[in-house]
């Protein structure tokens, strides 16, 4: 597979590839090149293109035209079962694991017969340890569950899994989000390994040191196109930060506080636990202020999020500012004015066969109805009118059914429909996760706006720079606690990584 | 390498072991109300009367494994049975015999049945309880419509099996080992079992990585379909006519015994031990109740019972369902009534 010239003659090409979904432009005629020994870093913002590159590049998805080169062949049929044909591994964002089986049984999927078509436990077990230890070094007991590890090990497993099935190109889709520091490195080990081995990587990350780590090149994605290409050192961080948000967008500053030790606690959280998720979380936040939460994915925050509100039973006291908040259910929560925008808003929130209208009112009825129950149609066509020019909702029209609109504008609709309902305490998990750079900064206004209401907000992000600039005080939570606060003037990303992080040792020893 | 296995885990089938102190105790309380219980001939009794319920509940577990259901298995057996006698010609209640092909035609015609059952679920993307609702109807208006609803004698070699026996022990009983222990061997320690569990432990995985999905569904019907002619021929050959009746609200019985087993209605988890235990639990019901001659009426108030109790325990064991699963269950349940409304 390395027969050809590493150096001029990429391993894998994109030609031209354009794609759309439901008439909205996605790539535009896109070209990229992967060169064998080298790992290009795939960065651009959430909604730039890239997971669909990705899943093109995989075969998971077809292009709409454009062709695919691979080792110098034009590839007619594309497809995932060409892809693995080739040696082409990915590690996707959303594991593809089985948690019912063992880490040995996932990690070997592919071939589980160790004799013909009868599998040997221990064989299998046997050779996913040596698997571990040569390839990270670690020792983990290859007969328990997936479902019974932690999420960073999880990743693990599928990091594994990738490698095994891999022997030219390895996608890895931001693979880093829920790994320790430790882990992290582990990773990166691996990946200088394979690289010299003479792999094609493909790293998609938005952590911009994650390109001083282990890259190669960089590639910067921006609405469908790749709008900067380069060899490692030759952009400076702030010109990739440039390239990824477009200098169109000024940047999105916040007024200064006007939080003061006076303002009044809207809410406060004492000693939440949830068997296993939630281990003592206290915590409060007063009017007008807005309170980032950061952390790994599986540190418990949107499990925080829920617990408070009621959609997730928990112990611990939770206070509003009219008194203790007690059997927690979503309708009181509303009537006390806590709303929560969970981060998987489609599949929880959305009405994908109602019209946007009736999304965006539906917790607005009372102002629209009637005291006999009546629904005054002219009003609520009013109402939702006006809030998808507010939040810039695109589509046909109120009456589009909202599974008709792109993710991005789903997302719109239902940060409209609770942050219009005049909310005291405002819980926003994962408020412009993919959704595009444009909408983002309006959502982050209309946070800020909120704020200036004297609104408490809460905002569980993954987006480091986004918290630094939302938040009046970040909390950091690690395994259902929360391992570090810190002040506006103190925000700094290693710290909150390093807070974040919890040992591999910790972990295995539990 | 014996570092390794030292620090294996013996996964200890709990499930199946507080099945069977279940079983010990409901039959030591029939023995205290009826002594008789206990006795040889009824162990056997009970051991005979729980074969054909055990056999269709080994493929029942493959379909659920993989978060199925096949709801047509009564039917089938009754069509397979049906079509199966009267290709050996007999055409009344009261005399004729089957000849050896009975055999062939009935496992057959079973085999087409469970291969369509798959076909269908496939083709149609809808979910495996609407698709065998519908053949459910599907195979017992065939099987009316051969017999014109009359019974039909059973005679001959199709008996063969249902009352003979090798060594003292009755053939249903050998048959229901044999394929307890085959089943429980495909499921453990083959890759297509392996990959049927895997399938159930989640469907999206399963096509990422590549798994011949579509295979793995029909294959799991085809085994739910063979598995209940074996079970149609050993009660047959236990009753000696073919009934109309043959067969009707058999498929809750195999399921009640499948949950009850342990194996999770969402798929991906039990066991094929368990699945036998669950078949033998619930004839030590209906037979003890017998035996202390409790009211019939009671019979299915325990069984549903038994089974409320099972699904309590499964679902205390596994609590931790994620939102997103939570959600897809909604949407199968809307799926469910919404075309139910339109039937």
């Amino acid at each position: 597979m390395t027969t050809h010239d590493v150096a001029s003659e990429p391993l894998l090409s994109l030609r031209g590839v354009s794609k759309s979904f439901d008439g909205t432009p996605v790539l535009k005629n896109l070209d990229l090149d992967v060169h064998a020994g080298q790992t290009l870093i795939l960065l651009g913002e959430n909604g730039a293109g890239k997971s669909t590159l990705k899943n093109i590049l995989c075969g998971l998805v077809s292009s709409d035209s454009g062709e695919i080169v691979f080792g110098g062949e034009t590839q007619s049929r594309w497809s995932g079962a060409r892809a693995s044909e080739l040696g082409l591994g990915a590690i996707h964002q959303e594991l593809s694991l089985f948690p019912n089986m063992s880490v040995a049984e996932n990690v070997n999927i592919h071939h589980l017969g160790t004799r013909g078509p009868f599998v040997s436990m221990t064989a299998l077990e046997r050779r996913t340890d040596a698997l571990f230890r040569d390839l990270l070094g670690i020792d983990l007991d290859s007969s328990r569950l997936v479902g019974e590890l932690p999420l960073g090990q999880r990743q693990l497993v599928e990091i594994v899994k990738a490698i095994q099935v891999s022997s030219s190109v390895l996608v890895l889709d931001e693979p880093t989000t829920s790994l320790s520091l430790d882990e992290r490195q582990q990773l990166f080990a691996v990946m200088r390994r394979l690289r010299e081995k003479g792999y094609a990587l493909i790293h998609v990350t938005h952590f911009l040191e994650e390109v001083e780590a282990v890259g190669d090149r960089v590639a910067i994605m921006r609405d469908g196109a790749i709008v900067a290409l380069a060899e490692k050192g030759e952009l400076s961080t702030h010109q990739i930060e440039e390239a990824m948000v477009g200098r169109e967008l000024a940047e999105v500053t916040r007024d200064a506080s006007r939080v003061t030790a006076d303002s009044p606690v809207v809410l406060e959280v004492r000693d939440l636990r949830e068997d296993q998720l939630l281990d003592g979380v206290s915590f409060s936040v007063r009017a007008g202020e807005i309170v980032g939460i950061a952390g790994l994915t599986g540190a418990g925050r949107s499990e925080l999020m829920q617990s408070i509100v009621g959609v997730r039973a928990a112990e611990g006291e939770v206070i509003l500012e009219d008194g203790p908040f007690e059997r927690r259910s979503i309708p009181t929560a509303k009537k006390r004015g806590l709303v929560l925008v969970s981060e998987d808003r489609r599949d929880e929130q959305a009405f994908l066969e109602r019209p946007v209208r009736e999304n965006i009112t539906s917790q607005l009825m009372d102002r629209f109805t009637t005291g006999w129950g009546w629904i005054q149609s002219r009003v609520e066509n009013e109402i939702a009118s006006r809030l998808v020019k507010d939040f810039d909702v695109k589509t046909a029209g109120t009456e589009a059914d909202l599974g008709s609109l792109s993710g991005g504008n789903q997302q719109k609709a239902i940060l409209a429909r609770w942050l219009s309902v005049g909310p005291k305490v405002c819980l926003l998990d994962e408020p412009t996760k993919g959704i595009d750079v444009g909408a983002k900064a309006q959502v982050q206004h209309t946070v800020f706006g909120l704020a200036e209401q004297g609104v408490g907000v809460v905002v569980v992000s993954s987006d480091l720079p986004e918290l630094f600039t939302m938040s009046d005080r970040i909390l950091v939570m690690k395994q259902g606690r929360i391992s570090a606060e810190l002040a506006r003037a103190d925000f700094d990303a290693t710290a909150i990584l390093r807070a974040a992080s919890s040992s591999v040792e910790t972990e295995g020893t539990r | 390498m014996t570092e390794v296995s030292s620090r294996r885990r013996v996964r200890v089938p709990v499930q199946s072991l507080v099945l069977l102190g279940v079983i010990v105790v409901a039959s030591l309380v029939f023995f205290v109300l009826s002594p008789s219980f206990l006795s040889v001939g009824n162990v056997g009794n009970v051991l005979l009367q729980a074969a054909p319920t055990v056999v269709a509940a080994v493929g029942m577990t493959f379909v659920i494994m993989t978060g199925g259901i096949d709801l047509s298995v009564g039917s089938l057996i009754n069509l397979a049975m049906v079509a199966a006698i009267a290709a050996s010609g007999v055409t009344s209640a009261s005399s004729g015999d089957s000849s050896g092909w009975t055999y062939v035609v009935a496992i057959a015609v079973a085999l087409a049945c469970g291969l369509f059952n798959g076909l269908a679920i496939n083709l149609l993307k809808v979910h495996p309880l609407l698709v065998t609702l519908g053949t459910l109807t599907l195979y017992r208006g065939i099987a009316l419509h051969i017999t014109g609803a009359g019974d039909r004698a059973a005679a001959g070699p199709i008996t063969a099996l249902g009352r003979g026996d090798i060594g003292g022990i009755a053939v249903p009983i050998i048959v229901a080992i044999v394929v307890v222990l085959l089943g429980s061997f495909v499921m453990r320690s083959t890759v297509f079992g392996r990959q049927v569990v895997a399938l159930g432990g989640s469907e999206r995985s399963a096509r990422e990585t590549g798994l011949p999905v579509r295979r793995l569904r029909i294959a799991v019907y085809v085994i739910s379909a063979l598995c209940a002619v074996i079970s149609g021929i050993l009660t047959v050959g236990q009753i000696g006519t073919l009934q109309v009746s043959l067969g009707v609200n058999y498929e809750f019985t195999v399921i009640t015994a499948v949950i009850v087993g342990g194996t999770s209605l969402f798929g991906g988890k039990g066991s094929i031990v368990g699945t036998a235990l669950g078949a033998l639990l619930l004839t030590v019901i209906v037979n003890g109740l017998n035996s202390i001659d409790a009211s019939i009426y009671v019979y299915d108030v325990v069984r549903g019972l038994v089974l409320v109790a099972a699904v309590l325990a499964d679902s205390l064991t596994t609590r931790r369902l994620s939102l997103r699963r939570r959600g897809r269950q909604k949407q199968i349940l809307a799926e469910a009534t919404s075309a139910g409304a339109h039937a």
